[in-house]
Formats: C-alpha cells, structure tokens, sequence
C-alpha cells in the first residue's frame, strides 16, 4: 500500500513537538482490522431482502393497479348500463327475462309487505354499485384526511 | 451462485471465475442491471477498507460492522445514480463517511454519549492514566467537525492518497490543505483537553 506523502511544512518533523509526534504516531500506527467473516454474508442476505421487498412492491402495484383498472371498467360498464336504459320504464315495470324472475320472487315476497311493483333488480343493482362506489373511493378519502392532517 | 451449481455447470463455474477478473465499474454496471452477484464481489473487495473507514469513526467492531453493512446498502440503493465520475471505491469511502457521520450526529442528538476520559476522571476519585494513550487520541479525532474528522480519518487511513481525499471531499487541494492544518491544529487542542496531565507529563 503507498505511504501518503507529507503536504507541506506542518508535517515536517521540525514543525512538529512531542504531543504532534504523539498524534501523528497514534494515528499513522492504528492497525488495518480484517473485516469481520460475517460482514459479507450478512451485506448479501440483507440486498437479498431488499430485492424480494422491491419484487414484492412492484407485484403490490400491479395488483392494485389491475383492480383499479378493473373497478374502473365496471363503475364505467354500469353508468354506460344506465345512461343506455331507460331507467324510468324500467323503474315502474320492472325487467323481463332472467333478471325478471328475481323480480317474480321480489314480488311475491313483497306483494304483503309492499306495494312497490318495479325492478327490484335494478334497484338492488343500483343500491350495490353505489355501495362498491362508496367503498372504493374509502381509501382514496382516508389519503387526503391523512394528508390534510 | 453455489458451488455445487457452479460445479455441476461449467458455464455458471466460468461465470463466478470471471466477475473476479472484471474491473470496479464493470461490475457496478453488472449490479445496476440487478446482477446480484457482481454486487457481491464488490462487497468482498472492498469490505476491509469499507469496515476500516466505519471502525475508525464509531470506534467499536460490531457498530463498525453495522455501520459497513449500512454502507454498502446505501451503495446498492444509490448505485444507479453512479455514473463513474470517480472511481468506486472513492465513492464507497464517501458513502461509509457519510453514514458514519449520520449516526455519530443522531447518537449525540439522543444524547448517546460515550464515557469519555473527562467522565472518567468525574467519576473516580482519583484519576489514574491506564496507558492506552493511542486509543485515546484516536478517539479525540470523532470529537472535531465532520469534515476535519472526516480528512484526518481518511489521511490516517493507509493506502488513500491526497488526490483520492480531495476528490471524496470534492474540494480542491489548496483548500485540503488548509484544511487539513486547521485540523490538527483543533485535534491538537482536543488531544491536550482529553488527555489525562499524568499522562502528557
């Protein structure tokens, strides 16, 4: 290994008492330690955490990415539904076909408690996708109470 | 890579044998394209000098084993911003300083303070010198300003040219110079607080 060279005047050893020599020497005589056996090993399995954790997190964020995604087609997919239906005609006759029979047994169940005859599909459609609404967008409402907080 | 991989593929055997032979930036350049194993053999190189810069800032061999851990963590993450400007272990050195000097900074915020000699002596009714005057002077140079610190750590530390401080402290070398006096000048002033009279005498 090379010496490191004296800079100047201050190193020369005229320039210098017995405490400078005392540092000087204290300092220039500190041993080189061999690095301990378990630094490598540990500095490996430590990158190998963080590369599972980065693998891990870029899995999460194609995960929520997709459900977002996916959450966002159907919110779109409804509101195309709706906006497409004649939501009034259907409201006060109710659906024919396979959704109509829910409607039969809504009907039947209801005729005694009710006197509501429309599409209680529908309506149930509709009260479940504002409910999937309100939940998907819960996450969204706690990130800006926590950052106005 | 295992062994008995390395053995049982000549290929995998050839490629362990040749990340030895590559030089610093080839294999950080390895690493940044999530090469896992040419980071691991920059660790190997470097881990003596790495551990020494660490044990001679915080004094202790398990804090100085944490402290190059850290360090070489901290390359891994800031590796992609090493565009080779200066050599590797140049920028290890700063990285392990930087580090260092953070902890030694959030130690004294939380009041972790060593028992220094001047404690000692609080304590003891009669203060007696136990000879390891050395260590004690290297102790007193964690007590001057980071960067003096940092300078006279390195300078001490064999094998790191003046060139290669100045290019870690990104200054020029008149003002490591002169930095370098003012120093040993402050460390001089440490060494005659801290050291016991007895002992100066």
């Amino acid at each position: 290994m090379p010496v490191p060279e004296p800079i100047e005047d201050f190193e020369s050893l005229e320039n210098l008492d017995e405490l400078d020599l005392m540092i000087a020497s204290a300092l220039q005589s500190e041993p080189m330690r061999p690095a301990p056996f378990t630094l490598h090993r540990r500095v490996q399995e430590r990158i190998r955490i963080i590369a599972l954790k980065e693998r891990q997190r870029v899995r999460f964020r194609y995960t929520m990415l997709s459900l977002a995604v996916a959450f966002s087609s159907a919110t779109l997919m409804a509101a195309a539904l709706v906006v497409f239906t004649n939501f009034e005609l259907v409201r006060t006759n109710g659906l024919p076909g396979g959704l109509g029979i829910y409607d039969l047994y809504a009907s039947s169940m209801t005729l005694s408690a009710s006197s509501y005859g429309g599409a209680y599909s529908l309506m149930t459609a509709v009260l479940l996708a504002a409910v999937t609404i309100l939940i998907g967008l819960a996450p969204l409402r706690a990130h800006r109470r926590r950052s106005r907080g | 890579m295992s062994s008995k991989a390395a053995a049982l593929n000549p290929a995998l055997a050839s490629g362990a044998r040749g990340l030895t032979d590559l030089d610093d930036l080839e294999l950080v350049n390895r690493s940044k394209s999530n090469d896992p194993d040419a980071f691991s053999e920059l660790v190997r190189r470097h881990q003596h000098i790495v551990y020494n810069v660490a044990y001679r800032y915080m004094r202790d061999n398990a804090l100085a084993e944490d402290m190059a851990q850290e360090a070489f963590l901290k390359a891994y993450r800031l590796l992609k911003g090493f565009r080779g400007d200066c050599s590797f272990s140049t920028w290890m050195y700063r990285v392990t300083c930087s580090v260092c000097l953070t902890e030694l900074s959030r130690r004294k915020r939380r009041g972790e303070v060593e028992l220094g000699p001047q404690h000692l002596s609080q304590l003891a009714e009669e203060p007696t010198y136990t000879g390891d005057m050395p260590e004690i002077i290297r102790r007193c140079v964690g007590k001057l300003p980071d960067r003096y610190s940092k300078i006279i750590t390195l300078y001490y530390l064999k094998g790191i040219s003046y060139d290669e401080i100045a290019e870690v402290m990104d200054i020029p070398m008149g003002t490591l110079k002169t930095w370098m006096f003012r120093a040993r000048k402050q460390l001089r002033t440490v060494v005659e607080k801290e050291l016991p009279s007895d002992a100066r005498a």
